[in-house]
This record gives structure tokens, sequence and C-alpha cells, in this order.
């Protein structure tokens, strides 16, 4: 009851503001339809640990340097998407793939029942093995059929992932694995990384290949163009792509080397999520188009926020 | 235990004339035998499959001596009733023939069942005997060229030139002597194939011997150009030039900058090398492309694939060079020319999955998400698990090529 109330106070929030201020049709509407409302999932810690109990008023939220009115809601009480991107290329075979579902399974396991799930895998090729659905026994079902071979294409998984939920009114947690480097993907990192920013979504990697791919998001902005610039070349920022993704979102990049670590984090991940506040404001004084930096500030002493850093309108 | 073998002799031909099957008239059959040989001589027969499979089970500790003492010395005993060739090679020149007759055959069909072997193991994962088998099959090409050099005296089967002119040069010409040069082809190809093996592997610190051997014996092949330059475009990759700035002191950005601008340079005179060699090759005129799309250069690439698309009825190569062109209009602005030509490439490639995420990038980019939304419903298991796509294997150089690579050694060795 609670997590129906929460989530009917967000969207009443948000669904006026949309019907009042229907843009004019743009050449290129990237997400107009709900970037009147601008969402931002906040994770508030302290020495590590999240800090619950928070309300609107223990937030402080500046679009482009002025401050805004915001609404906040814990993510703990409303009904969530979750998008599991597992990468089944070669180099996973074997042990390491069934430590890789019985992770997924895990964190499939945690979900409520009115949570939804989707899968992603991929190796040379992406497959949606399981579009959002309640329905988790399918999730735990795709899981079980995943098979590693072929290379890697992380940056196509990556964007079908982001545009698989595009249009969900939930906070959505897109979940990446992988243990190597793109080797396969068409789709250049720009567009990816552009859209994701867009989008009211975390993207949290797990990554099982040593010191390279275990580095801190990179929170700034990001490409502000979906489509790919003449000049840039074709491979330019693959090998920063996970870095440059989950820091666009406000996610973080953890260690799963192991079989009992990747179970840990995939379940750690979503336990995370779930102490994030979702903030939402329609933006005030800031109208223009282009990239919008975004601070969070708490009235809590030693908080540390983890959030996007900013919003291309 | 020699003995015990030389004692069952009945069966295992090493057949001295097979490998020149056609050519010139059998000579009496020299029969050798041994656990290992049997299985070379399996492979010969043309049961490539089961010979390919027992060759894969055998162990590796100390193959590489077991395959010369057999090949080898085992061979000579058998003829000149001694394992030493040298002396054989002085004291009984005519029995020697035989031995190098016998050479002739059997060692482009080991080094053939070695490097098919390696192929095997490497699918199934196996990549220590993938390696030691690799290894081995070019070491007994260069057995092979050692062996069956002329000696001073005059040797019965001329030395094969294959640096002096184009008649070995090419995987599909022959030369003069068809004997010898069906040797060079068995030894240009498994040398060929163990470069697309360490492709297929993304091994590029191990390409480079390979590579540099196969410069130098057959400088006039197209197909080794293309390798070379497939080789300084995977070194030029950001995630390569990562892992080879790790260690290094000072400006890595600088470092990296520099060298991936040496790397596409190199990769570019290495494919217009090919094109020189060949001017019908397709995929070095689409490579030349690609490097140049890497450098920016958009209208010189989107000539270069135009080009590749003229040269080639293959379809692979009408695919990527649509795709590439699609590319290169998006980068342009030309959004619709992007569209049509990625549903060109997916006409030309309809189980392909890259034209349909570029399509549903540039059906958002025009705020189409539900078209492009629509569009995911290629990539569920049933349709997207079956998906093939030329582009996945486009940084793995010439791997593409092994099946028919091997089809070709395999037809080449068989007696």
């Amino acid at each position: 009851m609670k997590a129906i109330l929460a989530a009917a106070i967000v969207l009443a929030v948000a669904a006026p503001s949309v019907a009042q201020q229907e843009p004019p049709p743009q050449p290129t509407p990237l997400f107009r339809a709900v970037a009147n409302v601008v969402r931002v999932d906040t994770l508030v810690t302290e020495r590590g640990k999240p800090i619950g109990k928070l309300t609107a008023d223990d937030f402080e939220l500046f679009d482009d340097g002025v401050r805004q009115q915001v609404t906040a809601a814990s993510i703990e009480d409303v009904e969530i998407d979750v998008v599991l991107v597992l990468d089944t290329s070669r180099s996973v075979a074997g042990t390491r793939l069934q430590a890789l579902r019985d992770a997924a399974s895990a964190l499939v396991r945690s979900l409520r029942p009115e949570d939804r799930a989707a899968v992603v895998t991929f190796a040379s090729g992406v497959t949606v093995n399981a579009p959002l659905t309640t329905d988790h026994t399918a999730v735990s079902r795709a899981l079980e059929t995943a098979e590693a071979r072929g290379a890697t294409s992380l940056v196509d998984a990556a964007w079908t992932s982001v545009l698989l939920t595009h249009g969900t009114d939930r906070p959505t947690l897109v979940l990446i694995f992988s243990d190597g480097a793109d080797t396969a993907s068409w789709l250049r990192v720009s567009p990816v990384v552009a859209l994701a920013s867009r989008a009211n979504l975390v993207v949290d990697a797990v990554v099982a290949g040593g010191a390279r791919l275990l580095r801190q998001p990179r929170r700034s902005p990001p490409p502000a163009s979906a489509a790919p610039a003449a000049t840039e070349p074709r491979d330019a920022g693959v090998e920063n792509f996970l870095v440059d993704l989950t820091g666009a979102t406000g996610g973080s990049i953890v260690d799963g080397s192991t079989g009992s670590r990747l179970e840990g984090a995939f379940v750690a991940a979503l336990r995370e999520f779930r102490t994030r506040y979702q903030l939402s404001y329609t933006p005030t004084g800031v109208d223009h188009a282009g990239w919008h930096p975004l601070e969070v500030r708490v009235r809590r002493q030693g908080a540390t926020i983890r959030a996007r850093p900013g919003y291309t309108q | 235990m020699r003995r015990r073998s030389l004692g069952s002799l009945a069966t295992v031909a090493l057949v001295a004339a097979a490998f020149a099957s056609g050519v010139t008239p059998a000579r009496a059959q020299v029969s050798v035998s041994s656990p290992y040989l049997d299985i070379v001589n399996r492979y010969q027969s043309g049961d490539q499959a089961k010979a390919v499979a027992d060759m894969a089970a055998y162990p590796t500790a100390k193959l590489s001596e077991r395959a010369r003492k057999d090949l080898r010395d085992l061979t000579c005993q058998v003829l000149c009733g001694t394992a030493d060739c040298r002396r054989a090679r002085s004291e009984k020149p005519e029995e020697f023939e035989r031995v190098l007759e016998a050479w002739g055959a059997s060692l482009p069909a080991a080094a053939a069942l070695h490097v098919d072997t390696a192929i095997q193991a490497q699918a199934e994962d196996r990549r220590d005997v993938a390696e030691a088998h690799r290894v081995l099959a070019l070491e007994l090409v260069d057995l092979m060229e050692q062996e069956l050099a002329p000696s001073t005296g005059g040797s019965p089967i001329t030395r094969p030139r294959i640096t002096d002119g184009p008649a070995f040069s090419g995987p599909t010409q022959i030369g003069p002597d068809t004997r010898i040069a069906r040797r060079a082809q068995a030894s240009q190809l498994i040398t060929l194939l163990s470069v697309w093996l360490l492709q297929l592997r993304g091994d590029l610190a191990q390409i480079q011997a390979p590579l540099a051997r196969a410069q130098q014996r057959f400088p006039q092949d197209p197909l080794v150009a293309l390798a070379l330059g497939s080789l300084h475009e995977a070194n030029a990759a950001p995630n390569a030039l990562v892992e080879a700035s790790v260690g290094r002191q000072g400006n890595l950005e600088k470092w990296r900058q520099e060298e991936r601008a040496f790397r596409l340079e190199q990769a570019l005179a290495a494919y217009r090398q090919a094109t020189t060699l060949d001017p019908t090759l397709a995929e070095a005129h689409l490579r030349i492309g690609h490097v140049l799309l890497l450098t920016g250069k958009v209208d010189e690439a989107d000539a270069a694939f135009a080009r590749a698309s003229a040269e080639t009825g293959d379809k692979r190569w009408r695919y990527l060079a649509e795709m590439l062109r699609a590319d290169a209009a998006d980068a342009r602005g030309d959004r619709p020319g992007a569209r049509q030509r990625y549903q060109a490439a997916l006409a030309a490639w309809p189980d392909a999955q890259s034209p349909v995420l570029a399509l549903s990038r540039i059906d958002a980019s025009s705020g189409e998400w539900t078209e492009a939304q629509a569009r995911l419903a290629a990539l569920s298991p049933r349709t997207g698990g079956r998906a093939e796509d030329p582009w996945w294997a486009y940084g793995f150089g010439q791997a593409w090529r092994i099946d028919a690579g091997l089809t070709t050694l395999r037809r080449l060795v068989v007696r």
C-alpha cells in the first residue's frame, strides 16, 4: 500500500506537468515528453552506508546553478524495473557462466512481485532473452538458456537495454556484467552514452576483467548529440565506455571477478539501488537547450551523494 | 618400441608419391609405421575428421620431438638403414632421393594435420593444445623448407623459388612444377592459417613471428599484406593501445595518439600494397576505407567503400561496404542517406543484426521511439539467436577465411 501511494504521488506530480507543458514538435525530440519533469535517482551514504528516511526538505538541487523545487520519494517504496545485461562471450564459458547465471538468478529472487525484470545477453550479437516482465519465472528460464560463445558487443548491448526501457516511469536499474572490452559492436560509443544520459535510469557495472576495467565512473558531460560527429573515429571512447556510461547515469563499477563476489555484487547493486531517492522537479529558470549540469546537496554532515552529473535538454 | 612399430608395416603407407598424385607415376610405395604416423596417414587418406580428433587426443608433451623422429628419422631409417639423415644424404644419395620424396609427401600432410588440429582445439577452447599444434605445424613447415632445400650436389626436387616471382605467390596460382607448387601452396596456407588462428584468438603479440615468416616467403601474396594491415589496425584499436601502454612512463595519452597514428598509417600502407598485388581484392579496398573512416577522412573512405562494392559480387563485401557507407553518410549528417544504405545492407544480408541496431539508433535520433523499440523484436532468442553478421568478424582480420583455407589445404594434401 505504501509503495502504491508513493508511486501515485510521484506520478501525480509528474503527470500534470507533462500535460501543461506539452512542447511543440521538435526535429529531434529526444525524451522530450518526459524531459519537462527531470528525475534524478540519488544515492546518499555516510561512511559507505545509505542514509534512509530523508525527505524533500533534506535535499537541495541545482540545475545549471539554479535551485529547483524537488519532490523526493524513496525508491524502496516504489516498483522498479531492472535490466540485466550479461556478457556471454566465449571468455565467460564454463564456471564463470554458471556463476553469472547464479548471480543473476539471486538478483531476480530478490525482486518484489510487482517489479519488472528483463534479460539481455551479448556476445558477438545481442539477444533480448526476456523483455521487461513481472513474470520472474520466465526471466529465470531465460537465464538458463544463455550460452557462452563469440566476441563482445558491449556497446550494442548497452544501447539495446537503454532503448528497451524507454517510456517507463519506474525507477530503472540497468546492471551490466562484462569481463572484457568491446570487440564487435557496430554502434559508436557517443550516441549510446548520450542516450543513457538523457534517460531516467542508473547504469551499474559489475566487471571481471582486472584493474583495467575496474575503474571509477567519470562524471563528465556526455556527448551532446545522439548522432556521430563527422570527424569522430568510429572507435572513439570504446576503452572508457563503462566508465563514461556509468558516470553519465550516476552509477558505479564494482568488482565481480570471482563467483561469490559476482553474486554478492549483483544483489548489492539491487539493494543499493533501492536505497536511492528519486528526486523530481520541473526545471524553472533554466529553459535552454543543451547540457544542464546538476548538483545535488543534502543537509547531512559527512554525507556522500551519487547522482547523474547532468542531462541534455 | 621402434622395432615393434616397424614390425607392423603392412597397413600403414607413408607414400612417397602421394603429394605428386596425378603428376608423375608413383614409385614403389614405402611403408613406415608408428602411432603418430598412423594418424598422419589417416589424414592423407582423406579421413581427416577422424585424424584431427585422434591428433587432438594425442599427448602434447614432447610432441614436437615425436613428430621429428617419426617423420624424419624413421623414414630415413627404413629407406637408408640409418636414422642419421645427414649421413644418409652423403653416403646413400640414391636411397636418400626416396627419403626426400617421402618427406615431400609426409611433411606437408603432417603440418596440415597439426594446423587443422590447432583450429579444432581452439574451437573447443583447448588453448594449450591449439598452441602446441599451431607451433608444431610451423616447425614442420620450416623442416620442410630446410630438408627439401637443394644440397650442394643438386637435389632431385628443385627448390621452389617462391620469392622470385608470382609463380608460387598466391594460393590459386600453380607454378611450373605442380608438385613443388602444391607443396609451396601447402606451406603458404599453413602459415596463413596459423596467422588467422592467432587473429581469431586476438593474440596480437604472437602474430608477428609467423607473419614475418610469411612476408619473407610470400611477399607477393595479397593475403599476407592484408594480414599485416589487419595486425596494425588491431594494434591501433583504443583497447589495444591502453593495454600496450601499461607500465609505460610519461605522457601516455600522447604516446597512444602517436602510436595510433603510426599504426593506422602502416595499416593503410599494407592494405594499399594488397590492392597493388590484387586490384580486385574487395576486402583490401574495404579495409582501406575503414582506416580512413577511423582517421575522420569520411569522403575518401566513402570512395574506397564504393570501390570495394564495385570489385565484388560477394554479398559479404557488398553488405559491409553498404554498412560503412551508411556510417560515413551518418557522420556527414545525411540521415536519410544513412537509413537507405542500412536498409540496402539488410537486404544484402538479411540475418545481420548491426543494421537493425543502426536503424533503431536513427529512428531514436528522429524521435521515432515506437519504431526504434519495435526493431528490438529482431533481437529475440528466436531471431537474434540465429543472427549472422559479417561485421562481427571484421575485427578478427582474415580469420573468417579459416574454413575455406582449411578445405583447400585438406584437398591439397590428400592422397
